[in-house]
């Protein structure tokens, strides 16, 4: 459409647009507290990381249990997002491909990790599991450590980035029914054929979409990890966790340049997710955006 | 019928019958009229071309019809009527006020859209008053005159007693006379129709119909509405406009355009017309090179388009001059029978109704010549 | 939902379906939902029996803990009422306006999804503490932002943005240009159609993204442990009195408080429900 205020004369206003000075200021408040609020703090890691030079920002990186931190937040990602994945798919395919009772119920149930606090989640496996929790003192009798251990770190994460894939998939394979199934099941697919062949390809951007998210969440979750972790360096940090002890150990430099490794990740992040949203959108959520 | 049964009769979910009465002229929602001028309006959107130059007088009082295909620009023309969107060259005039220049909030045109906007959040009632409610100070009336006002437009449009429902609560129907009384609420200058029944169901539409030419009788507004539908166009309006591409074809009355189309749009466009490519030689008018018994009544020699519609088509014996043609199908319409005819070597199909008592000889190869016709040069 | 006039007791829990893997599927899901989600949990609210309702209600109310619900719940509201008034007017302009840098901004909105609460936490405060990039102009007006409660607030607003953007945007979109251009028809100024079509229309879901982005501020940890002073009775928030109780080895005192702000959570979500539910009763859509 061309601009109607463009040719229009200066007594003319388009009856469904602010005149230019709103705009104007519409956009520049926005930009503002995107700006303050947003770009700011993002562009101050990275300043704050390389505050002491690049030499400084690598020999930071070089650390022993920066290392290990990174080490452990990539492996713990490397669990709880198949594991997530997995879990996605079996509960969209259950959820839209049939009609059963309950189902709005079920959709609940499994965003509820998203309305409850990160240091709850970490709460309920020290619960189950801490030393005075329900199951504690089986499992020290049997010498097995969850909380204050690597699998305690696994589960909170998997709380945490539990709906992500699954809450990409449902509305999507709900909207696209089950006439395509329904036809390869009558040219005589299988199930697991079926899936493959025809829901998968229709599907895989939005699949992409939530394991990019479940994985940033994964490896950033901070409240829910640091409950479980017992912050043991070298051992159960996590990048996150580092963070916060390299900062409280007033490492200043150390602390934001792990940091700006997140934040990095967190800008990738953007850059694949918006880049999906600008060239897979229709088929992210079903209709035109 | 207790009267708690009459009202929520009246008041039911669905459809409320609407009664016909008398038209006579209601002093109440009398208001000034005006005429309206368009001249030569051209409007593009992007570069995309969608009027080309109209040009229209729209007399006092009149209810007048913008027809046409989709992408004719008839909507386009009643926006730009409106204020709604800005030509890229030409004026319209309300009266002898150039209401170019003029917003759309300014215009004090009554405007009816499509799928009537109505405001989702507000009642019936509230709907109808908005137009007064967000008046200058110094011009709106009082919460007393607003009232009244809502509530003779209620009875007017035969919606007494929905004014606390919500639109959502409403039916097609019901939404669509709610978005009329509120157009009306403002006292247009002129009324601006789009599509008004548009979104509603055949039977409704046709209740609607007369509904809307007594409201007309008794308000006295210039009304301009746009249909694609040609049957409502000629059943209610004064004079029709017919448009396509961007331009207008003809203007005239239901009359002028059945029986006098002036282009081969509106032969085509309007009524069930067949078409055939003709030749124009010394006066005399040839099919494949076999000269038919038809005037040429002085166009000129050339490559023509002979149309005529199918009931002005009469069997024809064997002599010559008769269009010959195969007959390809046959369908019972009540009274008659149409036809469906291959004729030429260009195998044209043309339509024709015949008796439903007449005889088609078997070989399916029949001669008919029609009563009435028009020839259109044919360029290229 | 299927909307067969049958009545309940003969429709079938399942109907029945040619594509195979439902009970696979369906199994998986619920066994691994159970174990991952609904056992923990309801253990944890399990866990509240073994306080009698004396010390339940003791805990409840001490002095520390209303602090610390206070602070956590006031700051996130007026988190989300600033991302409410802010949130609405991106959306607006991300939706209706063409603008250089658009798509950039609105890419940018989502950061606060993406980016490690932790990072978010310690670049808040560099950039607000005393002698921080802000912070050094804001000290000699006497506005403290780091270590003081305004600090947990522009943290939450930080991370609530995205909430109330991108509730928003779809509604926008969704909004019929005709309804505006009806208004003007009817003489209503352009600040008028905002304030009495426009405005009104978008009530049910700035309310929407108003509740999301409390809820998540309520139980904001990670952005807000760095930023706030995190001193008793003051700045400190409610998680942060649950991983308090947790090192002392206090599970009752973490279990109680973490009961209370699940209870939280639930009415708000409840509340984001009956929003939607009022709004699709009154206009026909949410």
């Amino acid at each position: 459409m061309s601009d109607p205020a463009l040719a229009a004369p200066r007594t003319w206003r388009s009856p469904t647009a602010e005149i230019r000075p709103v705009r104007a200021l519409l956009i520049g408040i926005a930009a503002v507290f995107i700006g303050v609020f947003l770009v700011f703090p993002l562009v101050a890691v990275f300043i704050e990381a390389l505050r002491n030079g690049v030499g400084a920002y690598f020999g930071a990186l070089g650390d022993a249990d920066t290392q290990h931190a990174i080490w452990l937040t990539l492996m713990v990602a490397a669990i709880a997002v198949p594991a997530n994945l997995v879990f996605g798919i079996a509960a969209a395919w259950a959820i839209s491909k049939y009609e059963f009772r309950g189902k709005a119920f079920l959709i609940t149930l499994i965003d509820l990790p998203f309305s409850v606090s990160p240091v709850i989640a970490g709460l309920i496996y020290v619960i189950m599991f801490g030393s005075h929790g329900y199951f504690g003192p089986w499992l020290n009798d049997h010498n097995i450590q969850i909380i204050f251990a690597v699998p305690g770190i696994v589960l909170a994460t998997i709380f945490v980035t539990f709906p992500f894939v699954a809450r990409e998939l449902i509305p999507l394979m709900d909207e696209q029914g089950t006439q395509e199934e329904e036809a390869a099941i009558s040219l005589g697919a299988s199930g697991w054929q079926t899936f493959r062949r025809v829901t998968l390809p229709n599907v895989k951007w939005a699949l992409m979409y939530g394991v990019l998210l479940c994985n940033a969440r994964a490896m950033g979750e901070f409240g829910a990890v640091a409950v479980v972790s017992g912050h043991i360096r070298g051992l159960t940090n996590t990048m996150p966790l580092h963070i916060e002890i390299l900062y409280n150990d007033y490492q200043w430099v150390a602390a934001f340049t792990v940091a700006s490794l997140l934040a990095l990740l967190a800008l990738v992040t953007l850059v694949v997710k918006s880049a999906l949203e600008w060239r897979f959108g229709h088929e992210l959520t079903g209709g035109p955006r | 019928m207790t009267a708690l049964a009459q009202f929520r009769r009246d008041t039911d979910y669905t459809e409320t019958k609407i009664s016909l009465v008398a038209p006579f002229v209601d002093e109440r929602l009398r208001v000034k009229t005006m005429n309206v001028t368009v001249e030569n309006l051209v409007k593009a959107f992007g570069l995309v071309p969608a009027l080309h130059g109209v040009s229209l007088e729209i007399a006092s009082g009149e209810l007048i019809a913008l027809v046409g295909p989709s992408g004719s620009g008839k909507t386009t023309l009643l926006r730009l009527i409106a204020g709604l969107d800005f030509p890229n060259s030409g004026r319209v005039l309300f009266g002898n006020d150039d209401a170019s220049a003029k917003s759309v909030q300014d215009r004090n045109v009554g405007f009816v859209f499509q799928n009537y906007a109505l405001f989702r959040h507000m009642s019936v009632f509230e709907n109808i008053a908005f137009g007064l409610r967000v008046r200058d100070s110094g011009r709106r009336p009082s919460e007393a005159a607003i009232a009244e006002r809502v509530m003779t437009l209620l009875e007017l449009v035969q919606l007494n007693g929905l004014e606390k429902r919500f639109p959502g609560q409403l039916s097609g129907g019901q939404r669509q006379r709610v978005a009329f009384a509120r157009a009306l609420a403002i006292e247009p200058g002129v009324l601006l129709l789009d599509e008004p029944f548009g979104a509603l169901d055949a039977k409704v539409r046709k209740e609607l119909r007369r509904w809307l030419r007594e409201i007309h009788d008794r308000t006295g507004h210039t009304t301009v509405f746009v249909t694609h539908d040609q049957e409502e166009a000629l059943e209610l309006a004064d004079r029709v406009v017919v448009m396509s591409q961007g331009r207008i074809e003809q203007v005239g009355t239901a009359d002028d355009i059945f029986d006098n189309p002036a282009t081969p749009f509106v032969f085509d466009f309007i009524g069930d017309s067949s078409a055939l490519p003709v030749v124009i030689d010394k006066g005399s008018v040839s099919l494949d090179d076999r000269i038919l018994s038809i005037d040429a009544n002085g166009h000129a020699d050339g490559p023509a388009t002979l149309f005529f519609r199918p009931n002005h088509v009469h069997l024809a014996g064997q002599e010559s001059g008769a269009i010959v043609g195969t007959v390809r199908g046959s369908r019972r319409r009540g009274d008659i029978r149409r036809l469906e005819l291959e004729v030429g070597l260009a195998r044209r199909l043309c339509e024709i109704d015949l008796p439903a008592d007449a005889e088609v000889p078997k070989t399916g190869r029949i001669a008919v010549k029609p009563a009435k016709w028009r020839l259109f040069p044919r360029t290229a | 939902m299927t909307t067969l006039a049958i009545t309940p007791m003969a429709r079938p829990w399942r109907q029945p379906s040619v594509i195979p893997g439902f009970g696979l599927t369906f199994g998986f899901a619920m066994v691994y939902l159970s174990l991952i989600v609904l056992i923990p949990i309801a253990l944890l609210i399990l866990r509240t029996t073994q306080l009698s309702w004396q010390e339940y209600w003791a805990i409840a109310t001490s002095e520390r803990v209303v602090a610390a619900l206070r602070l956590s719940f006031g700051a996130a509201v007026i988190a989300a009422a600033v991302n409410t008034v802010f949130g609405t007017i991106i959306a607006w302009i991300l939706v209706r306006y063409e603008f250089p840098g658009k798509r950039l901004l609105d890419a940018i909105v989502d950061l606060p999804f993406a980016l490690p609460t932790a990072v978010a936490g310690i670049t808040l405060t560099a950039i607000f503490a005393k002698n921080g990039w802000v912070g050094q102009f804001l000290e000699p007006l006497g506005i403290k932002v780091a270590y003081s409660a305004l600090g947990v607030v522009i943290a939450l607003i930080f991370i609530g943005l995205p909430f109330v953007v991108r509730t928003l945007q779809p509604v926008i979109l969704e909004l019929e240009r005709e309804t505006e251009e009806a208004a003007a028809t009817l003489g209503a100024s352009r600040p008028q159609t905002i304030f009495r079509i426009v405005l009104p229309t978008l009530v049910p879901a700035m309310l929407t993204g108003f509740v999301l982005a409390l809820a998540r501020g309520v139980g904001e940890y990670g952005s807000v442990v760095f930023i706030a002073g995190n001193l008793p009775y003051r700045t400190e928030i409610a998680p942060l009195l649950i991983v308090i109780r947790l090192t002392e080895f206090d599970y009752n005192g973490a279990t109680a408080i973490a009961t209370i702000m699940l209870a939280i959570a639930f009415v708000m979500f409840l509340t984001i429900n009956l929003i939607q539910a009022w709004a699709r009763r009154r206009f026909g859509y949410v």
